[in-house]
């Protein structure tokens, strides 16, 4: 009885676990998607990092081995500093003349 | 501010010659600024010379400096030089030569670089001019970032030793506005690390970036292109500006970008007056 | 063009010889951007000779680089007299240059 339980409740795991899996591999291509699409936009306004560039090679190269957890986090961590790196050059178009030599 | 460009304008009332090209915009905002930009490292670094400004770190440390004299008794650049007066010297397939794409051959002339082409209504780089020679004449253009082309405007570059930088901005809105794009692009923090051009060879010039020397933003291309041996080889503005950007963790440009050259049109603006000192070696 | 650049002075009854010598002086470690081996090509011995006697032989290797530059002082030579330098390579090139002493 506790055998079967134990077993079925290994099998529910197993299949909710691979489910799991196909979610993140769905979900990894769309962030890393996500994160070429801005960084697509950094680069057109030549504020581009090297840092995204960087991490959205990572997160390819770990897709391709079928790393998704580390696919996952490189392109989240690439569309964060792709972003970033595009409010820095919003930013400094105001703020540049502070530093101007008087 | 206003007493300055009220008494540059006296003496152009009463006929002293300008030091630069005379043009309408010589008593103007960006002569002011460059009066600015100057007055800043002229007060920063009291003990250097004018004159001495296009030698960077050398200028602003004597520790440097020393090791520098030593290395100029034989400068590395000495085998680009040569290479490069062959360069310059050998004609195209056609039977025309560089010399014939500019004034006085081109001799003599580097210190007038870059300008304002109003056909293009960019700013047109010593390079970019030796490139579109090449291109006009049916030749392939050169890589921008070292061999050949830093060979050759190395030779052009000695050519013009010791004569101070005119660059020009006429009377033109848009190179005005070439201009004050590369005002923005040099105070504008960039990349990862958010270093402007200006918090290293403004704030920070003279002191040190682990183990080199800081070199004021003034004359900071008078000496180019430069042996740096870092690099163990020749480079040119192209060659710097793309890894100063990529040091900064800034994606670099495509060399030659249309950003790169209006930042080399200010930065060589804001040196009018000091010598250049090209072709030179770095650490 | 010459590969070797000489300069000589006398000081006295010391004669200081600086030389810049072009010579790619690869180390037979590097690797080119395709990722083959650039072979090893350096200077293996560079004499110099002064008045028919050598003043100054050199053994080079890989860990000299490239266009290497070299100064060295010696005694027995005066201003006037003719100084030469021969270079041989692991491809067996040889170069020769000299210099007459200011």
């Amino acid at each position: 009885m506790k055998t079967s339980a134990l077993l079925l409740f290994l099998a529910i795991s197993g299949a909710t676990c691979s489910a799991a899996s196909a979610a993140s591999e769905a979900s990894a291509r769309a962030s890393l998607a996500a994160a070429k699409s801005e960084e697509a936009k950094a680069i057109a306004a030549q504020a581009a990092w090297t840092a995204t560039v960087t991490a959205i090679s990572a997160a390819d190269k770990a897709l391709s081995a079928g790393d998704f957890e580390t696919a996952q986090q490189q392109a989240d961590e690439a569309l964060a500093l792709a972003k970033r790196s595009i409010q820095q050059a919003e930013e400094q178009k105001s703020v540049w003349r502070d530093a101007v030599v008087r | 501010m206003a007493i300055a460009i009220a008494a540059i304008a006296a003496l152009r009332l009463m006929g002293a010659a300008p030091l630069f090209a005379a043009d309408a915009a010589s008593a103007s905002r960006p002569d002011a600024e460059r009066k600015a930009f100057q007055s800043f490292f002229f007060a920063k670094f009291p003990k250097v010379e004018k004159d001495d400004f296009g030698n960077g770190p050398y200028a602003v440390n004597a520790g440097m400096r020393k090791q520098w004299e030593e290395i100029m008794q034989f400068p590395p650049y000495d085998f680009a030089l040569d290479e490069g007066q062959q360069a310059w010297e050998k004609p195209f397939a056609n039977g025309r030569k560089y010399a014939d794409c500019f004034e006085n051959g081109g001799l003599g002339i580097r210190q007038t670089y870059p300008r304002f082409d109003a056909k293009t209504g960019q700013v047109e780089t010593l390079d970019g001019a030796i490139n579109r020679c090449r291109v006009e004449n049916g030749e392939a253009p050169l890589a921008w970032e070292t061999g050949t082309m830093a060979s050759i405007i190395a030779y052009l570059a000695q050519t013009s030793r010791g004569k101070p930088f005119d660059i020009s901005i006429p009377d033109d809105p848009r190179a005005l506005a070439a201009y004050d794009r590369g005002k923005e692009f040099f105070y504008s923090r960039k990349g990862q690390l958010g270093f402007s051009c200006a918090s290293c060879h403004v704030v920070a010039s003279g002191e040190r970036l682990r183990g080199d020397i800081l070199a004021p933003a003034l004359g900071i291309l008078a000496s180019f292109p430069i042996y740096r041996s870092d690099w163990g080889s020749m480079g040119t503005v192209s060659r710097r500006f793309t890894s100063c950007s990529a040091q900064t963790r800034a994606v670099p440009l495509a060399d030659q970008d249309e950003s790169y050259r209006d930042l080399e049109y200010f930065l060589s603006y804001m040196s009018n007056g000091i010598p250049i000192t090209g072709p030179g070696t770095r650490p | 063009m010459p590969t070797i650049r000489m300069k000589a002075a006398a000081n006295g009854d010391v004669v200081e010889v600086q030389a810049l010598v072009q010579h790619p002086m690869d180390s037979g470690f590097v690797k080119d951007s395709a990722g083959n081996i650039i072979s090893a090509h350096h200077i293996e011995t560079l004499v110099f000779e002064c008045n028919g006697k050598p003043v100054f032989s050199a053994f080079w290797g890989p860990a000299v680089s490239k266009d290497p530059y070299l100064k060295f002082a010696f005694k027995g030579a005066a201003k006037g007299d003719s100084i030469s330098a021969t270079w041989i390579d692991n491809f067996g090139k040889t170069d020769t240059g000299t210099a007459k002493i200011a």
